[in-house]
């Protein structure tokens, strides 16, 4: 339905977007994901039509679009990251005003105003201005304002960021009814593993500027096939024996946690003795170790050294 | 575009600061400096106020001697010297008041109006005693006569006209009534003549009216509002654009210009709005404007009309700034702009006090211009004086709503 080639994108001499291609097919759900200034919504500014990349190619269809932003405009609804909605105007205000833009008027604007209030959950709260919102539902007006037109494909910038569990629970809930139910093709970037996770079924990683891994949850976890990741806990914290662990040849990563470390490392059969015995030396007691499969936070780690909030 | 302009008026209305600020900020200014600077504008010598040269010509000995020869007087008969009356008449408390007169050579004078240092040159013309002797003791000729050069034509040039005009009309009569009524009575005309009296009191130009100080500054003050106006408009714009909301417009396949059109057209009928609240207002509640004819009125709806429109160009362009500049640039630029232009064109400080230089660059600020139109306007409510200012002020909307467009930035660079 709609793919990126190759698409490059240079600030002042700072490439944000670096031979970036992907696709997405008709009623998926693709989750792109990646830290905060990974080239995410550089790369959503460039699909959407507002930024025009020095190189690449935006096609939907088969058509490329960057000639031809209308083409994309008609189909493609996108809930940026900021709360882009006046603060001065209620969340109603807001809807017929976006709408208005979308050349809907009169019963059915109106229809489509309450039909999105309901389906974010603000019906009852619509004539209230957005500046007296929570964060939450600010960003499910947000989000409401991006499906007025009924767009097949919505992109989500980090819809979820700094807000409430309810509300993110409902976002969430509004994500798997449009994709689910409704069958729009959905973008959703998160530095939240574990919405991706959720919502959907192919992954795109991506971290300075390029994509890094792509496939299923499963294909991506399957990078990780032949290592276990160990949760340790710890009595005490021990620099020497974090710098020790990590020169264990099968050890891969080592990242601190609260009450402990977390080790990625290749599956072996002494693995587990080798990390007591070097805790013993460094007289650091083990209180737990829980073994499990890797994460996509794992696979993220393996990839690039780092985990996605830092 | 309708969506933009009530999205506008809607977030305009809601920012009651802003509001209580656009209207309820210049009926204060307007009333506490109506009251506290009463007289300031009004004051008729004041509003007529001017430096002018006198240029004397005249050979005063020569006709006093070839005058006694004629008559076959001794030099020592003498009577009073037309030039040191009308130098007299110029200097004295009353002229004074509002023209301030200095002797000067012809060339010097003649630099010093070119450089407008001085609104006019009062020539004393050679032969202009022995015209006015000729008249007062032969009652030959048509008397003396003066030369008056300017410029331009303007109110004070007119009033230094017609004060002249009085002048010679009491020197002439007197010479009349020496020769109808002889030695006696000229004397006694004389006398008046050498004490400077009165000689007709305050100049009125025909079909003008003095200006009062509330009128005055209910249209600076109203007309500078109005131009602010445009700047709390891109203020909003800097919201827009911190807040990405116009992503989301350009993202529902409007185009920019349709978001610069719905900030002038807001902008445009906002200052229609604030600008016929502030005056009706003000007129209703101090009688600024009493006893005005429809004509008066509509004749300053149309000036404020196109100062609207203006406004209404310059907000469009203070936000092609906004996405163009930083916000802090953005904002500074305009509040210089506004407050230059305030300045010169005589919002903040009456026109009349600024170097002539000055007031001629005002002229070319719409606040500055709907200014000086209005002003005439209301002095002399001639259809005529609106066209030209009507003009410009329609070219400098246009002018710059153009180069809003022209700035604002294009798909893929905001």
């Amino acid at each position: 339905m709609i793919e990126a080639l190759e698409l490059r994108k240079v600030f002042k001499g700072k490439t944000a977007v670096d031979d970036v291609s992907f696709y997405m097919d008709e009623g998926e759900s693709v989750g792109l994901l990646g830290p905060n200034g990974a080239g995410k919504s550089t790369t959503i500014s460039i699909i959407s039509s507002l930024l025009r990349p020095n190189a690449g190619d935006v096609r939907l269809n088969g058509t490329s679009v960057l000639g031809k932003p209308q083409l994309i405009r008609q189909v493609l609804g996108v809930v940026p990251q900021e709360i882009a909605l006046y603060q001065e105007l209620s969340a109603y205000e807001n809807l017929k005003f976006f709408g208005g833009l979308y050349r809907l008027g009169g019963k059915p604007l109106e229809l489509k105003i309450q039909e999105l209030l309901e389906m974010v959950g603000l019906r009852d709260r619509q004539k209230e201005l957005i500046k007296t919102y929570s964060g939450g539902m600010k960003r499910r007006i947000n989000i409401a304002a991006a499906l007025l037109h009924d767009p097949k494909i919505v992109i989500m910038d980090e819809p979820t960021v700094g807000i409430d569990p309810q509300s993110r629970n409902h976002i969430l809930e509004t994500v798997r009814l449009l994709n689910r139910d409704r069958g729009t093709t959905v973008l959703y970037t998160s530095h939240y593993i574990e919405e991706v996770e959720q919502l959907c079924s192919r992954i795109y990683i991506m971290d300075h500027g390029r994509i890094i891994a792509s496939g299923t949850k499963e294909e991506l976890r399957r990078i990780l096939s032949g290592e276990d990741t160990l949760i340790l806990q710890l009595d005490k914290p021990s620099k020497r024996l974090t710098e020790e662990l990590r020169a264990l040849p099968p050890i891969r990563q080592v990242e601190e946690t609260e009450s402990g470390l977390k080790l990625i490392a290749a599956k072996q059969s002494d693995l587990l003795s080798q990390v007591v015995q070097t805790a013993e030396r460094h007289q650091v007691q083990i209180t737990s170790i829980h073994v499990q499969t890797p994460s996509l936070e794992d696979v993220f780690l393996h990839l690039t050294g780092r985990t996605l909030r830092d | 575009m309708i969506p933009f302009f009530k999205k506008d008026l809607l977030v305009f209305w809601r920012d009651r600061k802003e509001l209580a600020v656009s209207l309820a900020a210049p009926l204060i200014l307007i009333t506490v400096l109506g009251f506290a600077l009463p007289g300031w504008i009004e004051n008729p010598a004041k509003s007529l106020e001017m430096k002018a040269a006198l240029v004397n010509l005249d050979n005063e000995a020569a006709a006093v001697q070839q005058v006694q020869g004629t008559l076959g007087l001794g030099s020592d008969e003498s009577w009073s010297s037309p030039v040191q009356a009308l130098i007299g008449l110029l200097q004295s408390e009353e002229a004074g008041s509002f023209v301030q007169i200095q002797e000067l050579s012809s060339e010097e004078a003649r630099r010093q109006l070119e450089e407008e240092r001085i609104e006019a040159i009062i020539t004393i013309p050679d032969g202009f005693t022995l015209a006015a002797l000729h008249k007062m003791l032969l009652n030959e000729g048509e008397g003396a006569a003066l030369q008056v050069t300017a410029r331009e034509a303007s109110l004070q040039v007119d009033a230094l006209k017609d004060l002249i005009g009085g002048l010679m009309h009491a020197i002439n009569f007197n010479a009349s009534l020496q020769h109808a009524g002889g030695a006696e009575m000229a004397a006694a005309a004389a006398m008046v003549l050498a004490e400077g009296g009165n000689f007709g009191g305050y100049e009125i130009i025909p079909g003008a009216q003095t200006v009062t100080s509330f009128q005055y500054f209910a249209l600076a003050i109203s007309i500078v509002f109005a131009l602010l106006l445009s700047t709390t408009i891109s203020t909003k714009a800097m919201a827009e654009k911190r807040e990405h909301t116009l992503q989301r417009i350009l993202l529902a396949g409007s185009r920019p210009v349709q978001y610069l059109a719905g900030k002038m057209s807001a902008a445009f009928c906002l200052s229609m709005l604030q600008l016929t609240i502030v005056l009706l207002v003000s007129h209703f509640a101090l009688g600024i404007f009493p006893g005005r004819s429809l004509q008066f009125w509509l004749g300053m709806s149309s000036v404020l009309l196109l100062l609207s429109l203006c406004v209404g160009a310059l907000a469009a362009l203070f936000t092609a700034l906004v996405f163009r500049l930083e916000d802090s640039v953005a904002s500074g630029l305009t509040f210089v702009i506004i407050l230059v232009a305030g300045t010169i064109g005589g919002s903040f400080a009456p026109i009349y006090v600024l170097p002539g230089w000055l007031k001629a660059a005002g002229e070319w600020t719409p606040n500055g211009l709907t200014l000086a139109v209005l002003l005439e306007w209301l002095q002399t409510e001639t259809s005529a004086s609106l066209t030209v200012p009507l003009i410009k002020l329609g070219v400098f909307a246009l002018a710059a709503a153009g180069l809003a467009i022209g700035l604002f930035p294009r798909r893929g660079r905001i």
